[in-house]
């Protein structure tokens, strides 16, 4: 099941603060500006910078 | 020791049915109108943003901790009403001005720079809006905890450093003023919320206390049965029980407020 849009829109990096894309087909939210990826669990987003993946 | 704050039910049957009680008298208190954007912080199985939903029919509630079971149980709780998600109250994953008000309920004494955190939820909060938040007042007429810690420390000097009056000097009104001062927040009001923890017998007193969960079960279920066998007989030589055999405490919580 996807995130409702509305939740997705408001989100940020908690690092930067920059919005967040959802690329659906990966399940994770992603800041372009950090490279960091954020994995969604059971729907529900963890928006933890330490438990965030770098992206290549 | 580490603290068990981590699981879903036991913790709410120690403290969630004072908790719920004092969140309901918080948003009375607050008394914002309804169709509002709502942050809660340290959501932890939800009571808070439970009761929030109910009085004061958001138009969003976004409620987060940094507990994965925690969140897990409120999303369960609060279904579509609200959006549960895990993160840090110190690096808030929401955008600047975001939301209408931010509440923080019985958190802010173990984040460990709770005025990093309240300088984040004032940053989400638009201009005009609120934050509040409201502790236990351990130090003081947090009584069942603190008769617990008491007789802890009768028994054993050294756990001391363990009692909650100790661990969070700051739950008083002066603290979390200075706090929200020092963040820039205006119009700060401190109130208390008393509510009278009422246990039908002294197992309904003690058996809450057997369940791991949070600072005093956790130590509980580290002590030797003996030792649990003793401090139990002192609590309960000292406790106020009634010819019933009931026992009524205070619980004091301190509530403070700011407006971004």
């Amino acid at each position: 099941m996807a995130l409702p849009k509305k939740l997705v829109q408001k989100l940020a990096c908690p690092k930067c603060q920059s919005e967040l894309s959802y690329p659906e087909a990966d399940n994770r939210l992603e800041c372009d500006r950090c490279r960091l990826a954020y994995r969604i669990d059971s729907n529900i987003p963890v928006l933890l910078l330490d438990e965030a993946e770098k992206m290549d | 020791m580490k603290d068990s704050w981590d699981s879903g039910n036991p913790y709410d049957y120690f403290m969630g049915r004072w908790s719920r009680r004092v969140a309901g008298l918080f948003i009375d208190w607050l008394a914002p109108r309804a169709g509002l954007r709502w942050l809660d912080v340290g959501c932890a199985t939800g009571s808070l943003s439970e009761t929030i939903i109910k009085g004061r029919r958001p138009a969003v509630l976004t409620a987060l901790d940094t507990s994965d079971n925690f969140v897990a149980a409120a999303q369960h709780k609060l279904g579509n009403r609200a959006m549960c998600m895990v993160g840090d109250a110190l690096a808030l994953p929401l955008e600047d001005a975001s939301v209408d008000v931010a509440v923080s309920g019985l958190v802010l004494n173990v984040v460990p720079e709770p005025e990093m955190a309240l300088a984040e939820m004032k940053r989400v909060t638009a201009h005009g809006g609120s934050v509040a938040a409201y502790v236990w007042d351990y130090g003081g007429r947090m009584d069942f905890l603190r008769m617990f810690w008491d007789a802890v420390v009768t028994l054993d000097p050294e756990a001391s450093k363990l009692h909650e009056a100790i661990r969070f000097p700051n739950t008083n009104p002066e603290a979390l003023r200075s706090q929200f001062e020092s963040v820039g927040l205006k119009k700060i009001v401190t109130v208390p919320i008393e509510i009278v923890t009422h246990f039908c017998d002294f197992d309904d007193f003690w058996k809450p206390f057997l369940g791991g969960q949070g600072p005093a079960p956790s130590y509980l279920q580290a002590l030797p049965e003996a030792d649990r066998h003793t401090l139990r007989e002192l609590l309960h030589k000292r406790l106020p029980l009634q010819p019933d055999g009931s026992i009524s405490l205070l619980a004091r919580a301190w509530a403070t407020r700011g407006k971004v």
